[in-house]
């Protein structure tokens, strides 16, 4: 695809090649040069993690041996070390794909994301495999986890009390907002499965949630969409309409798709929005699935609290170099 | 102007560089040319990095491990084999047919009348068998979803409509009906080897998702007379694999192009 053609993709010789620099194990993300009075907020962030509590089996699949939960946990907290701001957030389906969450519903995988003090998450479809109920029944594993959708209306439903449209979180002074979208019902959940959720125009939720939240104060408007990166050729939403069609959205994290993008997919803002025509380009990012990947984003701002600049890095969730 | 994905263009990088390069130039103090935004790396492109080894935190695994444990005796049991490594594909795949075939038969040995013709979806199946031994934990993977299996009662005209919706979608998983895809229409339409008779009703085995309005087939959305044997489509898998031993599916020109 053209956004990664001169992207040269991350291969296991290049790592090799490089481990020297990798010395001492650090993780490496660009440091960058910062000002004194600069602010690093480091996003990390997964998708579809489908219930990928253990490591693929080594059984000669293509993703044998990558992934797993403790790894993940082992990574997030050697950057918390390194990082003071930093905020973990999922773009939904947690659920299903294992056996984990056919026996256990989802427990397992919650408390996982309640262990490695995930902050925020929005829905993804396949979060509502056992219907509202059993979506809700399973919240308490994860108590501390905020859940967002600005488009799914859930007022009729037991998620009332669950879910928010957006949450405003704060990390060192810079002021996050992070909404939630999910994808049309049709098709992929069946009516009993959610009843009582209904689903709304994502593109409009989006311009209200935007700018309520540059409207609040916030720094950064984050994204956490589960609508998928880009259908091309059809007249549905996705991730890469989103980000034109709503100048104010400064970082998409993106799902559904199960899409390994090897860098976030920057889109230059509408110059005539006013919003956003002094700000880098909006990012789209997504990590695949199931955990092969942790994605990366460190976003610096200025001594004003205005966004500068972004650094990116993935992370294979991998032991392949131990 | 969205420059990552347009046809044309000369994606991210440049665009960026230069707005990054703008932005350095008002950074005070930084003095730094290395360009922002980029996965900045020795030679500026690239994936930057991974850590040298990712150790398993036990506290994690101590967490999971219980429910491992719980699992791991009934989904470690080697169910059969596969001969080759079976993907799905479009407009047929060896991994559908095999889920197809497993349809037709696990609904007849529950004792229920036969169908003529099982229809899943290629979205249904998860992940490929690898050639070797078949645990039932990959099975799960495979067909992750509680779908049930159920039978429609249909009339011949909305089977022919049902092959045109096969052939619109390029082709899903599908065992006793076969199609040629002609312009996207069904053409040279056979059910059990033999024309489509007017005024005889089919009985066609599809899961509750396909025939609940889940997919892209509505002729399967219809209200038919429906029979609701109390299977999973994953214990039809599972049945019918242990009942083959070795399952060596092909492809047989059930759904073709012209
Ligand atoms: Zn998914």
């Amino acid at each position: 695809m053209p956004h990664i053609t001169n992207v040269t993709p991350w291969s296991r010789r290049e790592f090799l090649g490089r481990s020297a620099a990798a010395a001492a194990g650090a993780l490496l993300v660009p440091a960058g040069v910062m000002a004194a009075s600069e602010k690093r907020l480091v996003i990390l962030h997964t998708n579809d993690t489908h219930s990928r509590m253990d490591p693929f089996p080594m059984d000669g699949g293509r993703n044998e041996g990558l992934a797993g939960v403790a790894r993940r946990q082992t990574l997030i907290d050697r950057i918390r070390a390194e990082h003071r701001n930093v905020l973990l957030l999922d773009s939904g389906d947690v659920f299903q794909g294992t056996p984990y969450f056919n026996v256990f519903k989802g427990e397992v995988e919650l408390k996982a994301m309640h262990a490695m003090r995930y902050d925020v998450a929005t829905l993804g479809n396949h979060d509502f495999d056992n219907g509202v109920d059993g979506l809700v029944d399973m919240l308490h594993h994860a108590p501390d986890l905020k859940w967002v959708s600005a488009n799914y209306e859930v007022a009729e439903s037991r998620l009332e009390r669950h879910v928010e449209p957006h949450v405003i979180l704060e990390r060192g002074g810079i002021r996050i907002g992070i909404f939630g979208l999910g994808i049309a019902f049709d098709g992929l959940v069946l009516p009993d499965l959610h009843e009582g959720v209904s689903y709304n125009d994502p593109i409009l939720a989006a311009r209200r949630q935007a700018d309520a939240l540059r409207e609040a104060g916030c720094d950064l408007v984050v994204c956490l969409s589960h609508l998928g990166y880009r259908y091309r050729g059809e007249d549905r939403p996705d991730d890469v309409s989103l980000v034109a069609e709503v100048p104010g959205i400064d970082v998409v994290l993106g799902g559904h798709t199960h899409t390994f993008l090897d860098a976030p997919v920057a889109v230059e803002r509408p110059a005539a929005a006013g919003v956003g025509a002094d700000r880098p380009p909006a990012l789209i990012n997504q990590v695949g699935f199931a955990g092969i990947r942790l994605g990366r984003l460190d976003f610096i701002f200025d001594g004003r609290g205005r966004l500068t600049r972004w650094y990116a890095a993935h992370y294979n969730v991998d032991d392949r170099y131990a | 102007m969205i420059h990552a994905c347009s046809r044309s263009t000369q994606p991210l990088f440049r665009s960026w560089t230069l707005t990054a390069a703008s932005f350095l130039i008002v950074l005070a103090g930084c003095r730094s040319l290395e360009p922002a935004g980029m996965y900045t790396s020795e030679g500026g492109q690239g994936f930057v990095t991974v850590v040298d080894t990712l150790a398993e935190d036990p506290a994690l695994l101590a967490l999971v491990a219980p429910y491992r444990a719980e699992l791991e005796g009934e989904m470690s049991r080697v169910i059969g084999r596969a001969a080759q490594t079976l993907t799905k594909s479009q407009p047929e795949g060896v991994l559908g047919n095999m889920a197809a075939d497993a349809m037709l038969f696990a609904l007849a040995r529950t004792g229920a009348e036969p169908a003529d013709i099982a229809i899943t979806n290629n979205g249904g199946l998860r992940v490929p068998l690898n050639a070797g031994p078949i645990t039932i934990g990959r099975v799960f993977e495979l067909m992750p979803f509680e779908n049930m299996l159920v039978v429609l009662e249909m009339p011949a005209d909305s089977v022919v409509a049902l092959a045109h919706d096969l052939a619109r979608a390029g082709g899903e998983p599908v065992a006793g009906i076969s199609l040629a895809i002609r312009d996207a229409e069904a053409a040279d339409i056979l059910v059990g080897g033999a024309p489509i008779e007017p005024g005889r009703t089919y009985r066609i085995a599809t899961s509750d998702y396909l025939a609940n309005g889940g997919g892209n087939m509505p002729t399967l959305w219809s209200d038919y007379p429906r029979e609701t044997p109390d299977l999973k489509l994953r214990d039809a898998f599972i049945a019918y694999i242990e009942a083959t031993g070795t399952i060596a599916p092909e492809i047989e020109g059930r759904i073709r192009p012209e």
